[in-house]
């Protein structure tokens, strides 16, 4: 297996805030890695570095062999690297056919498409569940249609590698598992690698290869879902606050 | 739903075809006329402001330099009249390149700001540079386009009606589609793999195109180039009609266009007042009718046509084609 991505002493300040610090991991093609870490550990920003929504303070990400670091997003995204956002951001005004089909018009999606970018948004559609309210507009959506309406456009681009930032959240437990049984399909069939941050710990340490652990912006650990569980510094960190964190939420 | 809208179309320009024959009198025509030449600028402003949602209070220096583009090869080179509308065009979109490339690439207002500044400088260049334009007084006996002023007339709805059918086509193209996803969210575009700043320069260029033509269309209508084309006041005059029209919509700005234009050069008497006019009707606009007037009437309009189609009795129902009642 080769790495699909590696990410070279990632640091990212806002301020005299240090959101990120000399970050390194690597991910290995059509693998399924876990970002896990508490409120307000960098997990997003690291998506938008990794992305080329904001640039790095320092360091180096590498996709695909091609150092990507200082490229404009839409750039990153026709390499093969999509991404989804925490909070769904749909195209107001539009139907969520539509939404899914600006997904399509991009130059990778463009040039990998053997149908009308019309009929691919269809075949997205149905793909992630949306068939049936692929006509309605967005405002009339739910919050888990909208997320995977997110989801659907990041497949359009054809990416190999997939951020995903809380795609579990607000989705009630009939959404769950659908969406986690596409993710693990895309992630088979399709040989997509995933990059995955999500709050809701049992169906991500189900889904999950690997995972990388941050706190305060710096990577406190990095194994396997049965590594983590037991390693010390998480326990602390994260999985100690986790029933505090799920009892707020009830 | 297609063939109401196109029905309605050629409803509007067959009303505006067949004008002239009622004879309107020479003012009026000219007012009418003027009016279509305004449709052209309100449906090119929309193309790019509307859709895009980013408004442009510079669409004056599109204008100004197509016609004084134009002009100048007619006064200067003694080019034929028609060759001035490609060189408007092609000068418009050079215009939008120029400004758009450095401020288009920024989020924020550099955007509205450069092109309100590029069109402000470019009237004061024009008075700067007398010698050669002309000044306070501009361009003056440019050889008309045609003949008559009936002529004149047709030439000018030939060309509204080309540019709404074309703009009206690409807004509902794929570009279309782009365009209004811009406006909606630039970062999600991004992740959609889409290079923003080229859709958006892009369509300033198509947007410019129209403003050019318009203005070239303009100087052999008033045989007369002058430094008000740059001004902000124009702008405003097309902005105003482009948001009682219905933003993104086109055919919305052309309506309003003409008629805004014939209303306003009814309330001439008024002189000063007329800008006065403008602003409240703006105002109005953005305050009580978001949408506009003309796109969300016509919308109703259809709504209620198609329902009374649909309660037509069984036999009409049956004549029409399948494809038509979806
Ligand atoms: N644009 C910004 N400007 C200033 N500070 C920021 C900005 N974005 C993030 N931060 C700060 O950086 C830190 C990390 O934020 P980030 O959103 O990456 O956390 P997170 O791990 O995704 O948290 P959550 O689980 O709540 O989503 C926080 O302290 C946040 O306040
Ligand atoms: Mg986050």
């Amino acid at each position: 297996m080769s790495t699909i991505l590696r990410a070279e002493g990632i640091t990212r300040r806002f301020g005299g805030h240090l959101a990120l610090s000399d970050v390194r991991f690597a991910l290995e093609e059509g693998t399924v890695t876990g970002v896990l870490g508490p409120n307000g550990a960098g997990k997003t920003t690291l998506f938008n570095v990794l992305s080329g929504f904001i640039p790095a303070t320092a360091g180096t990400v590498v996709f695909d062999g091609q150092v990507v670091t200082g490229m404009r997003s839409d750039r990153i995204v026709n390499l093969g690297l999509a991404r989804t956002f925490q909070l769904p951001r749909p195209f107001i005004g539009m139907t969520a056919l539509e939404n899914i089909e600006v997904g399509c018009l991009g130059p990778r999606a463009r040039a990998r498409a053997r149908q009308a970018p019309a009929v691919q948004a269809a075949a997205l559609a149905e793909r992630v569940g949306l068939a049936a309210k692929s006509g309605i507009t967005v405002a009339n959506l739910s919050y888990g249609d909208l997320r995977r309406l997110d989801i659907a456009r990041a497949l359009a681009s054809h990416p190999r590698l997939l951020l995903l930032d809380e795609p579990l959240a607000g989705l009630g437990p009939s959404e769950t598992e659908p969406l986690l049984t596409l993710l693990r399909q895309l992630n088979a069939e399709e040989g997509l690698a995933i990059l995955i941050i999500e709050h809701k710990l049992s169906e991500f340490m189900r889904l999950v290869d690997r995972v990388v652990a941050l706190d305060y912006g710096k990577v406190i650990a990095d194994g396997t879902p049965a590594e983590i569980v037991r390693d010390a510094r998480v326990i602390e960190s994260y999985l100690g606050g986790a029933e505090e964190m799920e009892a707020e939420d009830a | 739903m297609r063939s109401i809208d196109f029905g309605g179309a050629c409803l509007a320009v067959a009303a505006l075809a067949a004008l002239p024959l009622l004879n309107p009198g020479e003012y009026l025509l000219g007012v009418l006329t003027l009016g279509l030449i305004y449709g052209i600028w309100a449906a090119g402003w929309d193309f790019m402001s509307g859709l895009t949602g980013r408004a442009n209070f510079g669409y004056g220096l599109f204008i100004g330099l197509g016609a004084y583009f134009g002009g100048f090869a007619n006064t200067l080179w003694r080019t034929d009249p028609w060759m001035g509308l490609p060189i408007g065009v092609g000068v418009g979109v050079i215009a939008a390149l120029l400004v758009g490339l450095p401020t288009l690439r920024l989020r924020g207002p550099y955007f509205a700001l450069a092109m309100l500044a590029a069109s402000v400088v470019m009237e004061r260049l024009v008075l700067i540079l007398w010698r050669y334009t002309g000044g306070d007084e501009g361009l003056n006996d440019l050889d008309p386009l045609v003949e008559s002023h009936v002529a004149f007339y047709y030439v000018a709805l030939a060309f509204l009606v080309g540019s709404a059918a074309i703009l009206l086509r690409l807004s509902h193209s794929r570009l279309g589609l782009v365009l209004r996803a811009i406006r909606g969210d630039e970062a999600a575009c991004q992740a959609a793999g889409l290079d923003v700043t080229f859709y958006k320069i892009g369509s300033l260029m198509i947007s410019a195109a129209f403003g050019g033509l318009g203005g070239v269309l303009y100087a052999h209508f008033q045989l007369q180039v002058s430094p008000q084309l740059f001004s902000m006041q124009m702008a405003m005059a097309i902005i105003t009609m482009a948001y009682v029209g219905g933003l993104g919509s086109i055919y919305g700005p052309v309506v309003a266009a003409i008629v805004l234009t014939l209303a306003t050069e009814l309330l001439r008497p008024f002189g000063a007042w007329r800008l006065l006019v403008y602003s409240i009707l703006l105002i109005i606009a953005l305050f009580l009718a978001r949408d506009g007037l003309v796109a969300p009437a016509w919308q109703a309009l259809r709504r209620a046509l198609s329902r009374g189609r649909d309660a037509a009795p069984e036999p009409l129902r049956q004549a029409r084609s399948p494809g038509t009642s979806a």
